[in-house]
């Protein structure tokens, strides 16, 4: 801690006031952040680090809340709209709450270890982090505040049809019995489908042919509200922000939840802004729940062609992340999961040519009872626990009170039911005591990854004088990370400028040059136009070397600018 | 005639070789605002272009002063190189406040004349280039500036238009005969001598000529139905500009409107689109997604026939799962061929309009109209907005009978035939839209050519042509308002079901010939459906209100309710939606069947 004084002091020494204007407030992050938290938990942030931080508001939620960004940076080693830069954000599904935590716990690592941490403090000097913890405010907000249940709240607040029957938003779920959770109905039926497990009464298992029944299941709590005969089939939204990007985007009827436009909701259209004005972004998380995953795409079999120059970059940093974050896996979504339009992979990719994972927080298999003899299950979805051993997890790690047993409910429409089921923070959601460990893992891969980011330095490795007053001057670009300046697909579909590859100097005249096709020989691949200006890129740990054929004398500049990778210069001086 | 009224642009301004030119879009915007004045009409400001230019709609009720109609979007010059299409939703405006009867007077219109005004006015700059983008700055030729090397106007004459440059790897030749540049023929013995590109320079020194101009993005090419990414005018991503997402959200807000009409270089009534080539059939094996499996209780390894997949849909989910909604689950995407059931109505459409363009004089062969382009505002309307959508021109470059079917058959011209009609209609018409190639320098010494078709001559007549054609086509554009679901009554029938009970079957009937939604729109779950509400007895059999899932075309569809009621009973059932309006008929329950 004493250390980190030092360098803040003399960081505000030599600037106009310190990094560090207030004391960072102790946070608890082994507990979910309700949103007013999450708001007061950035705004902590930012006091305590004004000038590391920019906290900002991208826009507002259908429902006037505030999207907040927080972008951390260190302004004073160079303009944050010129450095690589790292998006993260989460919560675009509003009851995947715990995407905000791990968007809040990276942000407060970065800021809290700065200067005490060299590779952190060296990071936050270097690139920029764009964070925005929670992109569908408006029902991750309401998640805290209204009845519910951990499947409610994925839509944004945007009212839609859902059963086409020409009113909107008509028949949601309730809390009838005012315990202020949404927990499952079921009914009692001999000829029902289901019957209690014989060892947990809590427990439902499906009979077997021929063996007589004891519940129908009737699905979430709740009421036919508007006489259909259908209970719970149009409740608020359906608007999934996640499948109303503008990437591959297909109309509702091709794909649920899409919206009735690309970008149509605030949300999205806010943070489609943001991106467009940052192109500096070079890699992108997004955090949702569930299932451990470090998902890519491509997102359908209608998703562009993905280059294997960014594919086994991609393969690359998931097997980092796989350790880093043990039992989560690197899947490719519409392989590993299901095919999906319009998500916010795809629009990072195929639009903006940034690489990016979704990261899908919280394991079925964290919610472990078992013993040394229980063999781990090899496919995703064969992995989830059964419902017997979350019960006994249930039992011995959190003493019961993860589930609310079955309790006799006179419902209006049905007659007799009963109401029970998994309560709120659970299934989808990390018990608290397990959170500081996931956030942390988690938080360190989106650092981790964020090292990668493209970093790139210029050396003059030669002048050569030919005679009759001209030079050659040779320089090599060098990019120490492992995320390529221009990512193939960014490159192929032209979406940026190339990198440029320049050399200028007040007394010089460029005469020719070009890009070494071989550097060893020394082989020029001679520009026709232009040879002053090279267009090129660089890969993930590679060189390219350049050389310039000049006449006159002076001080030269060459200079590497990249979209996604900054500026890099070297000066030599021409006798 | 209000269709005179347009005389007087002709005298607006001109240039020497390109003669009386088109009103700008401030003449537009003024002649429609006049409009505005009328008793029927109100004029909205739905948005702002990326220029900042007011988006005007005129909003026009129905002559006969219901309050409820089902309305028509016209959209004019969506592409912005149509300057004629502008002036027709004007002149389609005047028309539809004179009609007191028809169609024409009994819908809603809402009509946008000016869809693309950034793109609109740069048909009227100088020098004139053919150009229908906005003003939103993009970088064209990715090389991190915007507008560096634009077209020139080397020859002076305010045209851009073709440069034959002098090149020895040159394809290209002026045909001694013709006089038109097309593509050597190497088999012939023939020797290309150009390149051909835009008039102008190479500004920027990078080779390449007239590669980055002022950037924008069409209207035309941004809306979301097989929208094309990385193109250099269709924008970063479907609807991502302001004209784009103000049409949009217009639209979506009213869901009146059944039909839209769109003005511009398409003619999807000349032109058809043809069914799907190989369409999803009920037998056919499909593989099923793993997620989509497990929540069916489907095996993802094997092969179902897309009717089991239906089935177990429908068992898994809803019993009224639509067959079509089998689609978005086997993740197949959006349809880009219309339904079979719609190519009914729009066939018939069709004829008609093809047999009214003979009758009014339009029927002569001419070169063919383009198909709407990928991300245009017709094929939104159909395939994503589910109403009745027809894109039409008003001309097009006459040709002899035996040119246009060339035309159809191998639309991309690359041995001059469509210049030849081109410069044909330049004979007829003063030369005006045709330039003779003239010799030119460029800074760096090479020689070229600069001339040939005009800007704009391939989709724009001479405006000497503008009113005969506005007054042949205007009253083909009023009459296309037939075109759409007609709902004129409720038919009731009583039947007693014992005492005090009865079934009362509602039949709303459809006089118009489109069913009510579209085949589509019943896919897209669009306009908001057809609701029936009973009032005044009980209903035994869920409630009072239900819907239909489509009306047919010029028939009815049928609504039971087992309800219980006094003999005698006044009972209310009222058929609505927003597209088709209200009809409310009012019965008693008695055994004669239901007499008003």
């Amino acid at each position: 801690m004493k250390r980190r004084a030092l360098v803040l002091l003399l960081l505000g020494l030599a600037g106009t006031g310190s990094l560090h204007a207030a004391e960072m407030p102790r946070f608890h992050w082994d507990r979910y952040f309700a949103q007013d938290e999450v708001d007061a938990t950035l705004r902590q942030l930012h006091d305590a680090y004004p000038q590391l931080t920019e906290l900002s508001s991208l826009g507002r939620t259908a429902e006037g809340r505030d999207i907040w960004c927080l972008t951390i940076g260190n302004s004073r080693t160079g303009a944050l709209a010129s450095k690589p830069a790292m998006y993260v954000d989460g919560a675009i599904h509003g009851n995947e709450v715990q995407a905000t935590e791990v968007c809040l716990y990276t942000a407060w690592l970065l800021l809290d270890r700065y200067g005490e941490w060299d590779r952190l403090t060296e990071l936050v000097d270097r690139a920029v982090f764009y964070v925005v913890p929670t992109v569908n405010v408006d029902s991750r907000a309401r998640f805290f505040t209204d009845a519910g249940s951990y499947n409610v709240g994925r839509s944004a607040r945007v009212p839609y049809d859902d059963d086409y029957d020409g009113r909107l938003d008509e028949d949601a779920p309730e809390d009838l019995d005012g315990d202020g959770l949404i927990l499952q109905m079921r009914i009692r039926d001999t000829h029902g489908d289901h019957r209690s497990h014989p060892d947990d009464p809590r427990v439902m298992v499906r009979v077997k042919p021929g063996e007589p029944g004891e519940w129908t299941r009737l699905g979430l709590e709740g009421l036919d509200n508007d006489g259909d005969g259908l209970v719970n089939e149009d409740g608020p939204g359906y608007l999934d922000l996640n499948r109303n990007w503008g990437a591959g985007w297909q109309p509702p009827y091709a794909q649920s939840g899409a919206g009735d436009f690309p970008l149509s909701a605030p949300n999205t259209r806010a943070i489609g802004a943001f991106i467009a004005a940052h192109p500096n972004i070079g890699f992108a998380f997004t955090f949702h729940n569930y299932g451990g995953m470090f998902l890519r795409g491509p997102s359908n079999e209608r998703s562009p062609v993905y280059p294997p120059q960014d594919v086994a970059v991609w393969d690359w940093l998931g097997s980092e992340g796989e350790r880093t974050v043990p039992g989560y896996r690197y899947l490719i979504s519409s392989v590993g999961l299901y095919a999906t339009a319009g998500d916010f992979d795809e629009f990072m990719y195929a639009t903006w040519g940034v690489l990016g994972f979704t990261g899908e927080l919280t394991m079925s298999a964290d919610a472990a009872y078992r013993g040394r003899s229980d063999a781990p299950d090899s496919s995703v979805w064969a992995r989830r626990p059964s419902f017997l051993e979350r019960q006994q997890f249930n039992d011995h790690l959190m003493a019961g009170e993860m589930f609310r047993a079955w309790q006799p409910f006179a419902h209006p429409q049905y007659g007799q039911v009963e109401i029970g089921g998994w309560k709120t923070f659970t299934t989808r959601l990390t018990p608290g005591w397990m959170l500081p460990e996931m956030l942390h893992r988690n938080a360190m891969f989106v650092i981790w990854t964020a090292t990668q980011l493209p970093r790139v330095t210029v050396e003059v490795v030669a002048v050569d004088d030919l005679g009759g007053g001209l030079r050659r001057v040779r320089a090599r670009a060098v990019n120490a990370g492992g995320l390529p300046t221009l990512t193939a697909h960014a490159r192929l579909r032209e979406i940026y400028r190339p990198d440029l590859f320049t050399l200028a100097g007040d007394g010089v005249t460029v005469v020719g040059g070009g890009l070494l096709a071989d550097p060893h020989l020394g082989v020029l691949a001679p520009a026709e136009r232009r040879p002053a200006r090279l267009e090129t890129h660089l890969d993930g740990f590679a060189t390219r070397e350049a050389a310039w054929i000049v006449r006159g004398k002076g001080e030269v500049t060459v200079r590497y600018e990249g979209v996604k990778s900054g500026v890099a210069e070297a000066r030599v001086q021409l006798p | 005639m209000r269709l005179l009224l347009l005389l007087p642009w002709l005298l607006t301004s001109s240039l020497a070789d390109a003669g009386p030119d088109y009103p700008d879009g401030r003449e537009v915007t003024a002649r429609l605002m006049a409009l505005a004045g009328e008793r029927r009409a109100d004029l909205l400001e739905i948005g702002l272009s990326a220029g900042g230019q007011k988006l005007r709609v005129l909003a026009i009720a129905p002559a006969d002063g219901r309050a409820e109609a089902g309305a028509v979007l016209v959209v004019a010059n969506p592409g912005g190189t149509t300057p004629l299409a502008s002036l027709a939703a004007v002149a389609l405006a005047e028309a539809v406040l004179a009609a007191t009867t028809g169609p024409a007077a009994e819908v809603r219109w809402f009509i946008l004349p000016l869809a693309n005004p950034d793109g609109f006015d740069r048909g009227v700059e100088r020098p004139r280039a053919e150009d229908g983008r906005n003003v939103t700055p993009v970088d064209d030729d990715h090389d991190g500036a915007e507008g560096e090397d634009p077209p020139d106007d080397l020859d002076a004459d305010g045209l851009i238009a073709t440069m034959l440059l002098a090149d020895p790897t040159g394809t290209w030749l002026v045909d001694p005969v013709d006089g038109i540049a097309r593509e050597a023929v190497a088999a012939r013995g023939e020797r290309g001598l150009y390149l051909k590109a835009r008039e102008g320079r190479d500004d920027d020194g990078d080779g390449r000529f007239n590669e980055d101009g002022r950037g924008g993005v069409v209207l035309d090419r941004n809306l979301p139905h097989r929208y094309q990414p990385w193109t250099v005018d269709g924008g970063r991503w479907p609807a991502d500009q302001p004209e784009s997402r103000a049409l949009l959200e217009f639209a979506f807000a009213h869901p009146e409107i059944a039909q839209v009409l769109v003005l511009g270089a398409s003619n999807t009534l000349l032109q058809v689109p043809p069914p799907e080539p190989a369409p999803l059939s009920g037998s056919q094996p499909v593989r099923v997604p793993p997620r989509v499996a497990e929540a069916l209780q489907l095996d993802p390894a094997q092969m179902y026939p897309v009717d089991d997949v239906l089935a177990a849909a429908r068992q898994a989910n809803r019993p009224d799962f639509a067959p079509e909604r089998v689609r978005g689950l086997l993740s197949l995407g959006s349809r880009e061929y219309p339904q079979v059931a719609d190519l009914a109505w729009w066939r018939e459409a069709s004829a008609r309009y093809i047999a009214d363009l003979d009758a009014n004089g339009l029927g002569n062969p001419r070169l063919p109209t383009p198909p709407p382009p990928p991300g245009s505002v017709t094929e939104w309307a159909y395939y994503q907005f589910g109403v009745v959508s027809f894109a039409v021109d008003l001309w097009s470059p006459p040709c002899g009978p035996v040119v246009a079917a060339e035309a159809v058959a191998a639309p991309p011209d690359t041995t001059g035939r469509d210049q030849i009609a081109l410069r044909d209609v330049a004979a007829a018409h003063g030369g005006h839209g045709w330039q003779p190639w003239r010799e030119v320098l460029l800074p760096d010494g090479r020689r070229a050519l600069t001339g040939g078709a005009a800007p704009y001559a391939r989709t724009t007549p001479p405006f000497a042509l503008a009113d005969s054609l506005l007054a042949a086509h205007v009253p083909l554009l009023l009459d296309l308002a037939r075109w759409r679901p007609v709902l004129t009554d409720v038919e009731i029938h009583v039947e007693a079901r014992g005492p005090q009970v009865w079934q009362v079957t509602a039949f709303p009937r459809n006089d118009g010939p489109v069913p009510y939604p579209t085949a589509q729109g019943v896919l897209c779950r669009r306009p908001a459906p057809l609701v029936l509400t009973l009032d005044g007895a009980e209903p035994l059999d869920g409630t009072g209100r239900r819907t239909l899932n489509q009306l047919p075309a010029h028939g009815t569809s049928s609504v039971a309710w087992l309800v219980r009621g006094e003999d005698g009973a006044r009972v209310t059932i009222t058929a609505a939606a927003p597209a088709l309006g209200t009809v409310t008929r009012a019965f008693v329950l008695d055994a004669t069947g239901g007499r008003p």
